[in-house]
């Protein structure tokens, strides 16, 4: 009696293991380049001379990626490599590109001052004095409330924990925080972005969360999340403006709000559609990937070169 | 004993087999307990042929009486829970009379008597075994007895909360063994109880009319039925042959210590003063009788309860008016030793009245009035083709309902609001008079005028067939249980505006009532009603094999076939579940005073309604109108409208799953010295494929506070798509520490350590875990419900006060603080919504503990007995924040206290019963 007993108790568990999904969902890694030149900007110094400053990481802008049907080669959509997209339903309205998924590496962020808003890319900067620095370089004028320029950066910090009512940086997601490249120490290697001066480009890695893989439901003998056509990753650069320094992508009517004494004003915060209408965000001295990265292989990394500039 | 493929009886189990299948019924919770009595002479060999006879007022068909078999033994099957008497004889011995026996509910009592050679009667009283060396679940069972000598509180809920792995200060649907509070399973009576909406409770009853209550936390068998939290199993009184009658009166007060508590920081920094009122005052009084309708046959109870609760929300006192009335009714009818049949009913109609707001500006009658109840009926029978084999056929019909509407309306003048329209009868409920809501300090002048009737049903009918003492060919025996059943569930929902409208006033000049006007207003569609549904199949089969008397094997399995359907009759959720469990229990000395259990179970969900009801398309279209404010050109915009019906933008996977839970458990416990026993137990469970919606059209920056595109280009909405993905787990880990001193010499007493780590994704389901996916990765930590160290401590003592009788009942609890979550600033949400910590990382409360005090003194007064009891809770006022969920890190850093736990509250009660 004793054996039948065990063997269907051991079956009965067997085959309860068997539910899963069946859904193509995985967390998509890869690295983005950024040529180094990007960064690189003519400023007038404190005396009045015209100066090259860069490589910086603080000069990259916000990187845009998303996961699109295909990508069109410059020219053909628009006049730089573009996302294949919807109809156009009115001459001059772009069509929807419709995006399958997508992430950004660094977030514009409010940096607790208005002088700021619009101005602020997470992930760029090691500290306060990093970020205020930053700023004095390339001549933009950071004010507090009384419109009195920021000489110390602890006061940036302090605003922050302020308004925010934290006691952490990582709380404010301004500056680094997290020893990401596990050298010990937090510091430059870990932004976003790294500087690799063999290559003379920016590289920083990406991580997509819970990305479903859609794959053309119309290939033929293929293993679909394998080697079947599927979605392509492609992104651009929002680069800061010339002089203003702010990011088109940025919408300063929205955001935090922030209502106190003689301030009002918002923070600021991305546009909502930048993956759905790139080209409206999308101009000149931006940087752009010439080709999408075809993700067939559910496993597959891919390495995304911002190598087109658009003029 | 039967011996299997040897009698000709075995085509009577085969028989009724066929029946259960035909009649289509449900695996009921064990509702009774065995005795198993071992008779031996003076030299402690085995005595067959000893005459065994059974008695107890409890006992419907009067005594029972078996002979020993060859190793001495005899067994009472299928008991109703209570005291026994036990009166042993045998030819050229003595007789024993035994007494005090308890079964206990789904456990074996075993009692070893001793017949000497004198020839004389002995007396004895029986004593609990301090170890139940064949049981492999992990609870305990919490008799009438016991919950009359503690401070419970005198709710059902409340007991449960003594037993050891419920997680303190948790209310009324507590977290059980690392489970959501809506995966408890609750029976009454075996039959499942459980809300089919929520899965919490569903229903009160009256305290006195328990008999016993089964809080079951792990390694439990199939046919307790679905639940991967924990499970309450009550058995009511069913009356006696004595015509018993008790009434009682209990007040209890916690209004009369010091409420000011201190306002924390979150780091613990006291910041201000402040009063927090958690009122609680309550009347209730209650009555019972029971008897015979025929004797020995047939038997009543008739049990009813009032209470009466003013319960304060935040700061607010008395704000809600809690009516209840409770009634039960059973009939057991035993015509026949093969027969016994038993009708049951149970209703809980409650008023809730609110008698002030959250807000000051609302009148406190404007919000709805709430009527909530609901009624079980309960049809059994059990046939019993021999004293082994008996055939367990339920029908359930289960109804509750909640109706919120506007309060009814008034001719009184006086009363400047809610005035009754021509025609309108008073207190009649007015739903075509459009609802007003104030801003600015404009009182409401009118009720909300939201009405909603929610109705929801279970209908079950089940059958089990236990065949009991199968003796296999290896001498080993098998008490084998099968069961099939079929229930319905419906969720009917009716909702709505008054007047399909709804008014908003205003202010202009803030608090100033000489500047209302109308604000704007809203006409909507409606009334809505809409129905989600589900339907369950299942199927039990187990055995519980002692291939030798110190060894059980308890192994089997369920397959439940379930499918709830939305307001569209879609299909939403559903599946074919197995779920195998195989524990042991070994005594290795075989002295019953040493025990080893372990084993493997799964436990599968098979839904709520609520997880159905996600996928509803059901909504308001609604137009909106600017009033006279806009008009006084303040604001040029004319009346304008917009029709929003919701769409159906939530769907389900069409390849959804099951949450199921793999536990683990390990225990050992040892009666060290006599009935003191120490113990250890262990569990682990391991929860997976949650119920959680993903999010299918926004797309979220890297750490998920704002949205940089949508997959169906409408950025302010969100689809959510139902699924049970695997990373939607939990991970939970208990380990019971403590003793236990069953009562001798007038006292017991248990205390119980437990340490617990509870991690994971999602504490219950559709929290929302999955919407944002950035998120995902912070939304995995510590629950709220993650109290590492937990002490329980219980303890009674009958007080040497003859011919009086006095009992004094302790409890003291410890439990550490709750994680808490902070939660920051989104930009897309535009609110304090998103995760920088991993979830639980924070910080937690200060600790938690409180002690308890309970007197009982019994008095014999002419033709009964007069009950005193005098209960004190929370002895020494504490008022650590006890309930997690309720309070929040808010925006300024902040503890944003919700529940402090009751302040010290006094219980006076008097009960008389003859």
């Amino acid at each position: 009696m004793r054996t039948p007993f065990l063997m269907i108790a051991g079956g009965l568990s067997l085959q309860a293991c068997g539910y899963e999904e069946q859904l193509l969902i995985t967390n998509l890694h890869g690295n983005v380049h950024i040529p180094a030149e990007s960064t690189v900007r003519d400023v007038v110094d404190i005396d009045g001379n015209l100066q090259s400053v860069g490589p910086d990481v603080r000069g990259l802008g916000p990187v845009y990626l998303g996961l699109y049907s295909s990508i069109s080669p410059a020219g053909t959509v628009e006049r730089y490599p573009y996302p294949e997209i919807g109809p156009q339903f009115k001459e001059g309205v772009a069509g929807d590109a419709y995006p399958y998924g997508g992430t950004t590496m660094g977030d514009l962020r409010f940096a607790c001052l208005q002088s700021l808003s619009c101005l602020v890319v997470s992930g760029r900067y090691v500290d306060y004095d990093a970020m205020l620095d930053w700023f004095q370089t390339v001549g933009v004028d950071v004010l507090d409330s009384n419109e009195d320029p920021v000489g110390n950066a602890e006061f940036i910090r302090q605003t922050c924990f302020d308004i925010f009512n934290v006691n952490t940086d990582r709380e404010v997601r301004l500056i680094a925080t997290d020893d990401k490249n596990g050298d010990g120490k937090v510091d430059e290697g870990d932004l976003d972005f790294v500087y690799d001066e063999q290559a003379n480009e920016f590289v920083g890695p990406f991580e997509i969360r819970q990305q479903e893989h859609f794959y053309d439901q119309r290939a033929e003998n293929c293993t679909p999340g394998t080697d079947c056509a599927a979605m392509s990753v492609w992104g651009w650069m929002d680069t800061p403006a010339v002089g203003s320094y702010r990011y088109k992508t940025c919408d300063t009517t929205e955001g935090f709000q922030f209502p106190r004494y003689n301030e009002n004003f918002v923070g600021g915060r991305v546009f909502l559609d930048v993956l759905n209408f790139p080209t409206n965000y999308i101009e000149t001295g931006d940087y752009a990937a010439t080709d999408g990265f075809e993700w067939k292989n559910v496993y597959d990394e891919p390495e995304i070169y911002l190598d087109f500039v658009v003029q | 004993m039967l011996r299997i493929f040897s009698r000709g009886r075995t085509l009577a189990p085969l028989l009724a087999m066929f029946v259960a299948l035909l009649v289509s019924a449900q695996a009921w919770a064990q509702t009774n307990g065995m005795l198993r009595v071992t008779v031996v002479d003076g030299d402690q060999i085995e005595l067959p042929g000893a005459l065994i006879e059974l008695s107890a007022p409890v006992l419907i068909g009067g005594s029972q009486s078996r002979e020993s078999d060859q190793t001495g033994s005899a067994e009472f099957p299928q008991l109703p829970p209570g005291t026994y008497k036990l009166v042993v004889s045998r030819d050229n011995f003595g007789s024993v009379v035994v007494e005090g026996i308890v079964v206990l509910i789904n456990k074996t009592t075993q009692q070893t008597v001793t017949l000497k050679e004198s020839g004389e009667t002995v007396n004895i009283t029986a004593k609990q075994k301090a170890v139940d060396t064949e049981s492999t679940t992990r609870g305990e069972v919490l008799t009438k007895e016991f919950l009359q000598k503690i401070p419970t509180g005198r709710s059902y809920q409340a007991a449960t909360q003594m037993a050891a792995g419920v997680l303190a200060g948790s209310g009324g649907n507590p977290n059980m063994a690392g489970g959501a509070t809506n995966e408890n399973t609750y029976m009454l009576d075996g039959a499942n109880i459980t809300d089919p909406v929520t899965g919490t409770f569903s229903n009160n009853f009256n305290f006195d009319a328990i008999q016993q209550i089964e809080v079951l936390l792990g390694g439990y068998m199939p046919e307790y039925g679905v639940s991967i939290g924990g499970i309450v199993n009550i058995v009511t009184d069913s009356g006696t042959n004595n015509l018993e009658f008790d009434t009682s009166v209990y007040y209890t007060n916690g209004n009369l210590a010091p409420k000011e508590d201190e306002r924390l920081a979150a780091d613990g920094f006291q910041i201000a003063p402040t009063l927090f009122d958690s009122q609680s005052l309550q009347f209730q009084t209650a009555a019972r009788i029971s008897g015979p309708v025929i004797r020995d046959k047939a038997w009543f109870i008739i049990s009813y309860q009032n209470d009466r609760t003013f319960q304060s929300l935040s700061g607010i006192p008395q704000a809600r008016d809690y009516h209840g009335n409770y009634l039960l009714a059973k009939l057991t009818y035993q015509p026949t030793p093969e027969h016994r049949f038993a009708v049951f009913m149970q209703t809980d109609p409650t008023t809730i009245d609110n008698l002030e707001q959250f807000t000051p500006f609302i009148k406190g009658e404007a919000q709805s009035r709430q009527v909530q109840g609901g009624i079980i009926t309960n049809v059994r029978w059990q046939w019993f083709l021999s004293p082994d084999v008996n055939l367990d056929t339920s029908f359930l019909a289960q109804k509750t309902f909640i109706e919120a509407n506007g309060v009814p309306c008034t001719h009184d003048r006086d009363r400047d609001w809610n005035q009754c329209r021509p025609g309108v009868l008073e207190n009649e409920v007015d739903f075509e008079t459009p609802g007003r809501v104030g801003i600015f300090g404009a009182f409401s002048q009118s009720a909300y005028g939201q009405y909603y009737f929610d109705d929801r049903s279970r209908y079950t009918a089940a059958s089990k067939l236990q065949v009991l003492s199968i003796e296999d060919p290896l001498k080993g025996t098998h008490d084998f249980k099968f069961g099939v059943e079929g229930t319905q569930t419906i969720w009917d929902q009716v909702q709505g505006l008054s007047g399909n409208t709804l008014y908003y006033d205003l202010n202009v000049s803030s608090f100033d009532p000489q500047t209302l006007e109308n604000y704007y207003w809203l006409e909507v569609t409606g009334p809505i009603k809409f129905r989600t549904s589900g339907s369950e199949y299942n199927v039990f089969a187990q055995d519980s094999w002692k291939p030798v008397n110190n060894l059980t094997l308890n192994y089997g399995s369920r397959v439940d076939y379930f499918v709830m359907r939305n307001d569209l009759g879609e299909p939403t959720v559903g599946g074919l579940l197995l779920g195998p469990r195989i524990f042991g229990a070994w005594d290795p000395f075989g002295t019953q005073k040493t025990k080893i259990a372990t084993g493997f179970g799964r436990f599968n969900d098979t839904g709520r309604l609520s997880v159905a009801s996600y996928t509803s398309s059901v909504g308001y279209g609604n137009k909106l109108y600017l009033g006279e404010f806009f008009g006084n050109n303040l604001n040029n915009a004319e009346s304008s409208y917009f029709v929003s019906p919701k769409a159906n933008l939530d769907t389900a996977f069409d390849q959804i799953g099951a949450p199921r839970v793999d536990e683990l458990i390990l225990t050992l416990e040892r009666e060290v010295i006599e009935d003191f026993a120490l113990f250890s137990s262990m569990s682990g469970k391991y929860t997976r494929y949650g119920y959680e919606p993903d999010e299918l059209n926004l797309i979220y920056d890297s750490d998920g506070s704002t949205v940089i595109g949508s997959r169906f280009s409408q950025n302010q909405l969100s689809y959510g798509r139902l699924r049970s993905p695997l990373l939607a787990l939990r991970n939970y880990f208990q380990w019971d520490l403590g003793f236990r001193k069953v009562e001798s010499r007038r006292w017991a007493a248990t205390a119980t350590y437990t340490f617990t780590r509870s991690i994971g994704s999602s504490q219950s389901s559709l929290t929302g875990t999955f919407l944002n996916d950035p998120q995902t990765f912070y939304n995995y930590g510590l629950f709220l419900t993650d109290v590492r160290h937990q002490v329980k401590a219980l303890a009674y003592w009958d007080l040497p006060t003859d011919p009086w009788t006095a009992t004094l009942g302790f409890i003291f609890t410890y439990y550490d603080g709750f994680p808490l979550d902070r939660r920051y600033y989104g930009e897309y949400f535009d609110s304090y919504s998103v995760r920088v910590f991993p979830r639980g990382t924070y910080v937690r409360y200060n600790p938690n503990w409180s002690a308890s005090l309970n007197y009982t003194q019994n008095i014999d007064v002419r033709k009964g007995q007069l009950a005193l009891d005098f209960e004190a809770r929370n002895l020494f006022n504490n008022r650590s924040p006890d309930v997690p969920f309720s309070s929040l890190i808010d925006q300024q850093n902040r503890l944003t206290i919700a529940s402090r736990q009751n302040p010290l509250t006094f219980q006076f009660g008097v009960q008389y019963k003859f």
